[in-house]
């Protein structure tokens, strides 16, 4: 696809946010007075830019003709650093463009989420007479669900910056929430708990947040549980706190969450016809998945999804119709087929079919 | 040509990108339009950006070898394709006077109050770095630092006399420090708003600039490759915050699966830009001059967008009368110019004991329809709207307990039947029972 923009001032592709100024910022910042060795530039190199940026950018960096950020530092008439040849590390002020974003993304409803009233107050004076990059209004969000959380309400931020807070210094705390629907039925259980959060999680969809969390009984670790924010009643602080490296606990979240996923993945026929390849695989791309063009002009996919989002997989293929034929595997496939048939009775039944 | 990493425009690796995220398994000759060497150089540059994210999977298939890439948006702490906008080329001269521009002006005293002219930046260049460049390619970086274009203005100037002198930008200096000041609980915040709010790349950069990470934040349902899109969506913005009239090139599905070259070209005030977060699909809504009437395209399809000057007021009064209640009516992003709206109504079959959810279901997903119960265990949804056949895939995903559909647009409920019945032929050996 060519395309071109034309006629607007503002350019989120500028190489001043660029990843070769990035590095040179950070090589200026590393190497100041006392100098890098040559070595320790290359693996910089090799970790922060793009995949060839070592090629590219070590001769600009150190090479002759290159560009004059560094200079050489001798022991016994033997170079063995390189230093940087400006004063003190340059560091890129905010630019418009991220000033104007900024604007717009403290009047978002969610700010205060994350942000403290007197810190809002800050930006808000800090950015005034910048106008925000757009209006809240510009962007029309027309399927997003219906009972998202109450970003507004007061009692819902001031739980979200707890758990928040209790996130960020590893500590525990003790959560009453309102439980979840159960074999698919509303409850009106609560449950109390003792927990550190670890990680949240929102979903666009949804409209929620999520935190994923160590539950502890009596002081020992009893498995994660994912509590919705909204959901929550009251938080208490405890005592406990995360006694592992904040690193290491999320290596294990991951790799728990990793445990959740579905132990085959979903395999799916797409015809061509009303635009379903494409309709499907940008529905779905929010996935893990593996797709291929068959000679026939279908298209294949496999996908892996967590085993809790099974019921959300499956109706969203049912909702494609015939266009999408599910292959497997048999558990799933069993299931498309229970619907199907289900479905067959009951026009039957009204003498539509 | 050699290869080359950095690239001057963002138009074609936008549309390679998404198609090898979208359809994961795009080969050379899926590209009809490209040369090989095209091909061979876009591919290498996306394995380039994306290497440490992504998976690429080489399979042979029947047309050759493919590439495949693939990644789970929940699975990942930011989004990839920032990196894409990172790659901007650039000439020695702008990247050495960039730092050595930005050192003197933040480290040094200037001359006078007021701050550095073009003139004697040049000859501090020369003689405390030794770098010698003429005054007018320095006033040109001063220039561009300074000015809207682009969106920097990391710079300010003002006129002393006869001179021009160059200063930092004081306001964005302040916002520096306060950022800096409060890093902590900036952290968490540009996390997660750089990753759902439109243009996240500009927060991005923020992070970058910070040296910030995301260990706190994951996201579900988050459709990563909506930011290729976000550098034509600045005009576009513009436009509307602006009540332009703008020229869109748009290269539909249409187009391209005929292999049109030839692009439709429309001209109209930007209304709106619509979001489904559920399909992943973004379009523009826009109040076409020539047939007055509202059209949305498709924002991953738009070629170019180009603002032509300011509407005449008059069109503006037809535009504001019109659109909303035409926006109201949709129930997506097909939006009709038919003052008619099309009745539609389903009847389900809801446990009422013990389906709640499916209530709730009805509620969240609805958008506003009505429900009402018509029965032992069966339930009416029912609504006006301006296009019944886009309701269709949400009505799909109820199969198995959708009793009876009715409505004013037979055509699409006639094919819903139809549906219905082509995939009983697809599973016809079901073993369901209620």
């Amino acid at each position: 696809m060519e395309t071109e923009k034309e006629g607007n001032k503002m350019e989120l592709f500028s190489e001043v946010f660029g990843a070769y100024y990035q590095m040179v910022y950070q090589l200026l910042r590393l190497c100041g007075q006392e100098g890098l060795t040559r070595e320790k530039i290359v693996r910089l190199a090799g970790r922060t830019g793009f995949g060839e940026t070592s090629v590219y950018l070590l001769p600009k960096l150190l090479g002759e003709d290159g560009w004059p950020f560094l200079e050489q530092l001798f022991q016994e008439g033997q170079p063995v650093r390189w230093k940087s040849r400006l004063g003190r590390p340059v560091k890129r002020p905010v630019t418009l463009l991220e000033r104007q974003w900024l604007s717009a993304a403290i009047s978002d409803p969610r700010a205060p989420l994350f942000l403290s009233r007197e810190l809002l107050g800050r930006l808000e004076k800090a950015l005034e007479g910048v106008a925000p990059l757009y209006r809240q209004g510009d962007f029309r969000y027309f399927d997003r669900y219906l009972d998202g959380d109450p970003y507004d309400s007061s009692a819902y931020q001031k739980i979200f910056r707890r758990v928040l807070t209790a996130l960020e210094e590893g500590r525990a705390l003790e959560i009453r929430f309102q439980a979840g629907p159960h074999g698919g039925m509303e409850v009106s259980r609560t449950h109390r708990g003792v927990y550190i959060p670890l990680q949240l999680e929102f979903s666009e969809k949804d409209d929620k947040f999520r935190v994923y969390c160590k539950r502890l009984n009596h002081g020992r670790f009893a498995g994660y549980a994912v509590i919705n924010l909204g959901r929550i009643l009251e938080t208490f602080p405890r005592a406990e706190v995360c006694e592992q490296d904040k690193k290491k606990e999320l290596g294990l979240l991951r790799q728990w969450i990793a445990r959740q996923k579905c132990a085959e993945p979903a395999e799916v026929e797409i015809s061509p016809e009303r635009n379903g390849i494409e309709r499907f695989l940008v529905e779905f791309s929010t996935f893990e998945k593996e797709s291929w063009m068959e000679p026939n002009g279908c298209c294949r996919v496999k996908i892996w999804y967590p085993r809790s989002d099974e019921t959300e997989v499956l109706i969203r293929i049912l909702g494609f119709g015939p266009v999408v034929r599910v292959l497997g595997p048999p558990y799933f496939l069993k299931q498309v087929k229970e619907r199907v048939a289900m479905q067959a009775r009951r026009l039957e039944r009204t003498g539509l079919s | 040509m050699p290869f080359q990493e950095l690239i001057k425009s963002f138009d074609r690796i936008r549309g390679y990108m998404r198609d090898f995220f979208i359809y994961g398994c795009k080969t050379r000759s899926d590209r009809e339009e490209a040369s090989l060497r095209t091909y061979d150089n876009e591919r290498r540059r996306i394995e380039s950006y994306l290497g440490d994210y992504m998976c690429f999977r080489l399979r042979e298939g029947g047309r050759g070898k493919r590439v495949w890439l693939s990644m789970e948006s929940a699975a990942l702490e930011r989004n990839p394709f920032y990196q894409a906008y990172r790659s901007k080329s650039f000439t020695d001269n702008d990247i050495i006077l960039h730092f050595y521009l930005l050192e003197a002006l933040s480290a040094l005293e200037p001359p006078q109050e007021e701050g550095w002219t073009a003139g004697q930046l040049t000859d501090l260049l020369s003689q405390r770095y030794g770098l010698c460049f003429d005054v007018q390619t320095v006033r040109g970086k001063l220039r561009e630092y300074e000015s809207l274009e682009k969106g920097l203005c990391l710079l300010a100037s003002e006129k002393h006399g006869k001179s021009l002198c160059y200063r930092l930008n004081r306001e964005a200096e302040e916002l520096s420090a306060l950022l800096e000041e409060r890093r902590g609980e900036m952290e968490d915040f540009l996390a997660f708003f750089s990753e759902v709010l439109p243009f996240g790349a500009a927060g991005s950069y923020l992070m970058e600039r910070g040296g910030y990470s995301n260990p706190h934040i994951r996201f579900k349902h988050h459709f990563l490759s909506h930011t290729l899109d976000d550098n034509l969506l600045l005009s576009i913005i513009e436009g509307i915050a602006s009540k332009s009239l703008m020229e869109v090139v748009n290269y539909s599905r249409r187009q391209r699966s005929q292999r049109d070259p030839r692009p439709l070209v429309c001209t109209g005030v930007p209304v709106a830009i619509l979001v489904s977060v559920q399909t992943g699909r973004r379009y523009l809504v826009l109040y076409g001059d020539k047939r007055k009437k509202l059209h949305s395209f498709r924002l991953d399809y738009i070629r170019s967008a180009k603002i032509l000057g300011p509407c005449p007021p008059e069109f503006l009064e037809q535009l504001r009368l019109y659109a909303e209640e035409s926006l109201n009516a949709a129930w997506g992003a097909s939006i009709s110019w038919r003052p008619r709206r099309e009745y539609f109504s389903m009847e389900l079959y809801i446990d009422e004991k013990r389906e709640k959810y499916i209530l709730n279901r009805l509620m969240r997903e609805g958008r506003g329809g009505e429900i009402q119960q018509v029965g032992v265990n069966r339930f009416r949804y029912s609504i006006e709207t301006a296009d019944t056949n886009e309701l269709m895939e949400w009505v799909k995903s109820f199969t198995g307990r959708i009793c009876k559909l009715d409505g004013s647009n037979r055509q699409v409920i006639q094919r819903f039947y139809r549906d219905m019945k082509r995939m009983e032929e697809l599973y016809g050996d079901g073993e369901g029972g209620e």
